[in-house]
Order: structure tokens, then sequence, then C-alpha cells
């Protein structure tokens, strides 16, 4: 068996859930296809397939014969084809607007007449004028209607534009009898009215889909289309992105976006990362560090060499997985779709009822027609489709701009039930850097000397605790030289008076006594949890106190998860001090240290076993099984890696308050969800009847069916506003 | 009854002038940004973020 293709196909004609669940079965049932999922929010269908049996052609061909259309897209041709049917759309909505409102000053001239008195060939001439308006638009306007329901019926199916359609032609046909028979009492305005309010309601609704799902096409739309690299022969030339391969080198002029994945080659620079991470500060990118597309240069023009092409990188990567995200379906989403693909076979029971009970209780025929025609309309599964999918898009684009990848929306409803969190600490609570908490120096000594000496003898180790005393003493001097490194104990460096720095086996091991004095100083920091580094010359110069920090808002991150009824668990591998002193520092209570990789599975599999839904929280790496194991895994990312498997969710920004963030946003969510399935279901609930008996005409049940599919879109999109409070 | 047949075709006809005015915005395609204008001349003259190739001739 090879491997998978993978094929994305914007879909054209879906008109509610209904649809996009057909599709997709349609598709999963293909020869050849392993997985498709279809999101109804952004008409985007993901197909696995295997490229043997199947191809791109033959999917389109799957999709068409259902009565829908489908094109291949990529990102950067995405808008093209919804532009062109938004525009028809449009055409047709202003048309049908065109012909309500003509049909709606003639129809208020035959009310007035009702009441006023009116000739019978004045009254006549202007019904008949309403059935030449309502005409058109019943048929050409309400084209898309009729397609879809043609191409349900086709197939054996009873789509939602049948009763729709069969809505419509019983309205136009009581107004065209009403006006032959020269019946006194009629309405003649519902069949134009009715097509044109469904038409706005989708109009509207399709607008606010796409502003939902824009967050990916954002992503893409942030990156430039060209590039400058600079030839073998140091020329710059002008390109497409698409040109630029592994290893080739461009400039990027200061205040520009980078074109794709880069390497900064030359000089430093500094650059705005926010198109991943979410964080506007600038941040220092040193020769050979990863840059991201999208990024903005500060400052100074950047010379890079291309790490990754544009559409294997960063972020490609991200538009994927966000895509995936809002194209899959949580548990939650699942009763609302099977309920929605039984609705319009249930509508016209209920509306074939609501004929016959009208007739038998003695009605007019028009009358009939009406109740009838209202039913069928009022009753439509819209509001019951969009409620998930238009929420689980607009959290996903949401937490994209708050730098957090969610990988499904699956995800998302067990994260809002989370109640332990599993965190661990160095790289997730801490950034994994050291930093200098103090210098002690011997007497007579000074302290920035004690530093300087020992940031020269770490000139070119890789070790964290050399890189944290280069950082701490950056004008220093140059390395010394030569370098002989003891792994475990630390470094001598220099070749007459070496430095030495490291533990104090090693200074003991030269020769060297550290005072009781000095000892006992620096003893209550070891205990604390601090590392000691000691640094000698021909005699003891002092200690330095070095330790992993925790993130800036690592305390306001765990406050505000202790808020919202989380316990948060310092879980670490690390030494039982200096996990106590990170979690005394971020304000964290339960803390256990020098734990195995098996026991954190074992307490992600108690916390289960208590009800406690668990989370982890890791940076990917060491933690991977932990991440994986628990319900919810979350990634604090480094440098570029946006594809974390194990995780669920994954954090692109450096800050530990995008956790509680993640919580709030996924808890919103699920509320919104739940707001908007109750509604859905309270609108029949209340709709339906008003319809049967008659409350509700066929133009109030138009008017209704279009406010509540907007009411569920607007209220989804609350949560592109979300913040954490 | 003559007043009819002169002022009815009369408001249809105004109405269907408008209409055709907004139809052929629509086609030009100035219905297809509706986010864009408010906040374009915030940007820099060469950073425009640009409207996708719409000059299909069949529209």
């Amino acid at each position: 068996m090879s491997a998978a293709a993978e094929a994305g196909l914007m879909l054209e004609g879906l008109r509610c859930a209904g649809c996009a669940h057909r599709v997709e079965e349609a598709l999963r049932g293909a020869a050849g296809v392993r997985q498709a999922t279809v999101n109804y929010t952004n008409h985007r269908a993901l197909v696995e397939f295997d490229p043997d049996a199947t191809d791109r052609e033959h999917l389109v061909e799957e999709v068409r014969s259902l009565g829908f259309d489908a094109v291949p897209y990529d990102p950067r041709t995405l808008d093209r084809p919804a532009d062109r049917s938004a525009r028809a759309a449009l055409t047709r909505l202003l048309i049908a607007a065109f012909l309500a409102g003509n049909v709606m000053w003639l129809a208020f001239a035959l009310y007035v007449g009702a009441l006023e008195g009116m000739e019978s060939d004045v009254r006549a001439a202007l019904r008949w004028c309403v059935v030449a308006l309502s005409i058109p638009a019943a048929t050409w306007c309400a084209l898309p209607f009729w397609q879809g329901a043609w191409a349900g019926l086709r197939r054996g199916r009873l789509s939602i534009d049948v009763p729709i359609v069969i809505g419509i032609s019983m309205s136009l046909g009581t107004t065209i009898a009403g006006t032959w028979g020269e019946v006194d009492h009629l309405y003649v305005d519902s069949a134009a009215m009715i097509v044109f309010l469904i038409l706005l309601g989708r109009t509207l609704e399709r607008r606010a889909r796409a502003r939902a799902s824009s967050a990916v096409d954002r992503l893409s739309a942030l990156t430039p289309r060209e590039a400058t690299r600079r030839s073998a022969s140091g020329a710059l030339e002008t390109v497409p992105v698409e040109a630029l391969v592994r290893g080739d080198v461009v400039h990027v002029g200061a205040g520009e976006r980078v074109p794709c994945d880069l390497r900064v080659e030359g000089h430093a620079v500094e650059v705005d990362e926010s198109i991943v991470t979410g964080e506007s500060t600038p941040v220092l990118r040193d020769v050979g560090d990863a840059i991201p597309a999208g990024a903005i240069v500060a400052g100074i023009e950047l010379h890079g060499c291309v790490a990754a092409p544009a559409d294997q990188g960063t972020v490609a990567r991200m538009s994927e997985l966000l895509e995936r995200a809002q194209a899959s379906r949580p548990p939650i989403q699942r009763l609302a779709d099977r309920v929605a693909t039984v609705f319009a076979p249930t509508v016209l029971l209920v509306a074939l009822a609501t004929g016959l009970w009208s007739a038998f209780t003695g009605l007019s025929g028009l009358e009939i027609a009406m109740r009838t025609a209202a039913v069928l309309i009022v009753a439509c599964p819209c509001a019951l489709g969009l409620a998930t999918p238009a929420a689980i898009t607009a959290a996903v684009g949401r937490a994209a701009q708050l730098g957090i990848l969610v990988k499904s929306g699956a995800a998302l409803e067990r994260l809002a039930g989370v109640r332990a969190l599993l965190l661990d600490k160095t790289g997730t609570l801490t950034e994994g850097r050291f930093r200098v908490a103090r210098v002690h120096p011997a007497a007579g000594v000074d302290s920035g000397e004690v530093l300087a000496w020992a940031a020269r003898a770490e000139g070119a180790s890789s070790h964290p605790l050399g890189a944290a005393l280069r950082e701490a003493s950056p004008a220093s001097g140059p390395p010394l030289e030569p370098v002989r490194a003891r792994p475990g104990l630390g470094v001598i460096a220099g070749e007459e008076e070496p430095v030495i720095v490291g533990q104090a086996r090693l200074l003991e091991e030269a020769g060297l006594e550290i005072s009781p004095e000095l000892e006992r100083q620096a003893l209550p920091w070891r205990e604390r949890g601090y590392t000691i580094v000691w640094v000698a010359r021909t005699r003891v110069l002092g200690w330095i106190a070095l330790w992993d920090e925790p993130r800036a808002d690592a305390r306001p991150a765990v406050e505000a998860l202790e808020r919202t009824g989380v316990d948060v668990h310092l879980i670490t591998g690390d030494h039982a001090a200096a996990a106590r002193l990170a979690a005394e520092e971020a304000g964290i209570v339960r803390v256990e240290a020098e734990v195995s990789p098996e026991a954190k599975l074992a307490w992600i599999g108690s916390q289960r076993e208590a009800g406690r839904v668990p989370a982890a929280v890791g940076d990917g790496l060491n933690d991977a099984a932990a991440l994986g194991a628990a319900d919810v895994g979350i990634a604090m990312a480094r440098g570029s890696d946006v594809t974390l498997q194990a995780a669920d969710l994954v954090v692109r920004s450096p800050r530990l308050t995008a956790v509680p963030e993640a919580l709030g946003l996924a808890r919103a969510t699920l509320r919104r969800i739940r707001e908007n399935l109750g509604f859905a279901v309270a609108y029949n609930a209340v709709a339906v009847p008003l319809a049967i008996t008659g409350v509700l005409g066929p133009l109030e049940a138009a008017i209704a069916m279009s406010a509540s599919s907007l009411v569920v879109t607007a209220n989804a999109l609350r949560l592109l506003r979300w913040r954490l409070a | 009854m003559s007043f009819l047949a002169l002022t009815i075709p009369l408001s249809l006809l105004l109405a269907g002038v408008m209409l055709a005015l907004v139809l052929r915005a629509v086609r030009e395609g100035q219905f297809d940004d509706w986010e864009g204008p408010a906040i374009r001349h915030l940007y820099d003259d060469d950073e425009v973020p640009e409207e996708p190739a719409s000059s299909d001739p069949t529209h």
C-alpha cells in the first residue's frame, strides 16, 4: 500500500449541514478514499486517499454526481471560485430584492384597498402585477433551492430544499389561484418575500462563515508572494516565493515580512514573530537562528538562507493544522448531524399532517395551503446544523490569534472539562534557560571579576550554564583557550593559571581549598534548589548561584487556572529542591519531583479514575508520552516546530498564560455550542407549533427561519472577540 | 385605471435602472471585499493588499 495522498476541495452549493453530511458520506464511500471530512462552515473538504486507486478528478466527479460542485484548491488560489459564486449569489439576492420590494408596495396598495374599498378592475390589475413579479422570484431567484431539491431527489434523498421549494410553490400557487378566482382576502406577497428573505439569510450567513474561517486564509495572506534573491554573482533579483529552494540566499528589508522560513546569515536581527507566536515584542535572532515565514524584520535588513520552501514551511504546516482542526467534528456535533439528515422527511410529514388537519377542521383551500407552506418553511434545521461548526471554526481562529494551535474540535471539547493539570518544569513552567541569580565573591574579590572569569572560561561552551554565565557578563573579554571539559563537573580553561568553573569537587581535585565561610554561605542557596558553580583561579574567587527561572507570567497563569477550578500539579523528573523553588516562585502548591515518565502516566491514570479529567502541559520533547496519554496534551513549542505529534494543542507563544487562555476559550466555545444547540431546538419547538396553528404565516416563517440561522452564527462569532477575563 | 398603466411601469422602470447600476457594480467586483477598503488607507501605498485577480471575462 502506498502512502496516502491528500486533497483539499472547495465545495460549492452546500446549503445546510445535511448536504455537508451527504458529501462526506459519499466521499468516504468512494473507492480509494481512506478518510474524508467536510466542514460546512468554510465549505471545504479534506480527503485522504490512496493515489493508486483514485485521484483528485475522480473525487471531484463524485461530488458533482451529488449535485454539488467542487474545485481542488491550494491556499493561494483560494478566494477565486468563492468570489465568483459570491458575486452570483449577490446578483440573485439583489434581483430578488427588486422583485420583492415592488411586490411589497403593490401588496400594501391592495391591503389599503381592502380596507378602504377598491374598484375590482384596479384590484385585479395590481394582483396580476404581483403575480408577474412573483413568478421570476419563485423560479429564477429560487433556482439554487430547486437545484438542491432536484439533486437530492435524483439520488433518492430528501434535502432541506424540498420543503422550501414546496413552500414557495404553494405560496405562488395560492397567489395565482386567488387572483384568477378573484378571491376577496388574499395574501399576495409571500412567494417573492420568502425567496428574498431566505436568500438574504444565506448571504449573511455566508459572510459570517467567511469571517469565521478567515484565520487560515489570513495566515497565508500574510506571507509575501515575492522575494529578493541574491544570485551567485551577488546581484539581487525579484522572484516569486515558489521559486525559492533550500539554500537560496534572500534579502528582506527592514519592516518587510519574511517570505519563507529562513536561517539568519551575516548579522543578528530583531524580528517580530507574532504571526506564529501571537507575541509582538521583537525578539533577537542570531546568525544561524531560524525565522518563520511571515515574521516582520525590525531595524536592519535581514540576510537569510532558505530553510524550507514556502509550501513546506511553518506557515504552510500551521495552515494545514488549523484547517484540519476546523474540519474536525467534536462528539457533541454528531447527534446534531444525525438529526439534520432525518429532518427534511419529518418536516414533510408534519406539513402533510397539518394540511390534513386543517382540511378536517374545515378551513378553505387557500388557508390550508398557506398553513402548510408556513410549516414547510419555518422548520429548517439550518440553525441546528450550524450550531457547532460555526463555534468551532470561530474558536480555532481566535486561538490562532492568541498563539495557540488547536488540532481538533474534539480536543477543545475535552479541554473544557479539564480539572487537573500536569505541568512539567523545564521548558514548560520555565523557559529551560539558566540565569544567574546571585554572585558571591570571596573576600577581597569583586563580584564582576568572578562573573567575568567564569564567562571567559565558558566562552566556547555550549553547556546551558555556560550560556547563562556569558549572558550575565557579555563584555568579559575573549574566551580562554584551551578548554578541558569535565562532563558533569565543569571546565578548566586557559594555559597558565587556568580558570576552574564547576563543582566543588573539581576545585578539590586541583588542590584548592574552599573556606568554611564561603561553604556556609553557599549551603542555603543549594538547599533551596539553586545550582551552585564555583569559580577559582590560583585561589577560590567565589560562587555563582544559577537557576532555571519560571516564565515571567507563570504566577498569573497558575492563579488564573486555580481560579477556574483546575488543580495545577508540578510534576517533574527534576530534583526536589529545584522543583520546589520553581513551584514556590510560580505559586504552585502541588509539587512532585524526581518522577519517572512511567509514574507520570500512572498519575494521569489515577486522576482519570478519580473523575478529574487530566491535561498535561509539556515541551513535547521528553514528555511526549504524558502529552499523548492525557485527555488533552498541550505542548509549549520552541522554534518553528508546530507539528508536535503527541499534542492536541500547541502553544506557539512563549507565554504560560496561553494555557488558561486555551482553557477559558474552550469553555466559552462549549458554552456557545450548548447555547446554540439549545436555541436551535427551542426555535423549532416553538416555531413549528405556531406555524401549524396558523399564528405564523409563510412570510413570518421565512423571517423566523433566516433569523434563527443568523442568531446561531452571530453567537458563535462572539468567540472571535473572546479574551481572558 | 389609466393612471395605473402609466405609474406602475414607470416605477418599475425607475427601480430597474437602479438595480442595473448596482448589478454592474457587483460585476465589477465592488462588493468582493467588504472589509479591505475601510482599512486600506492605513497601509503604505506599496503594501495595499492586492485584490484577487477578478478580471474573468465571462463575468
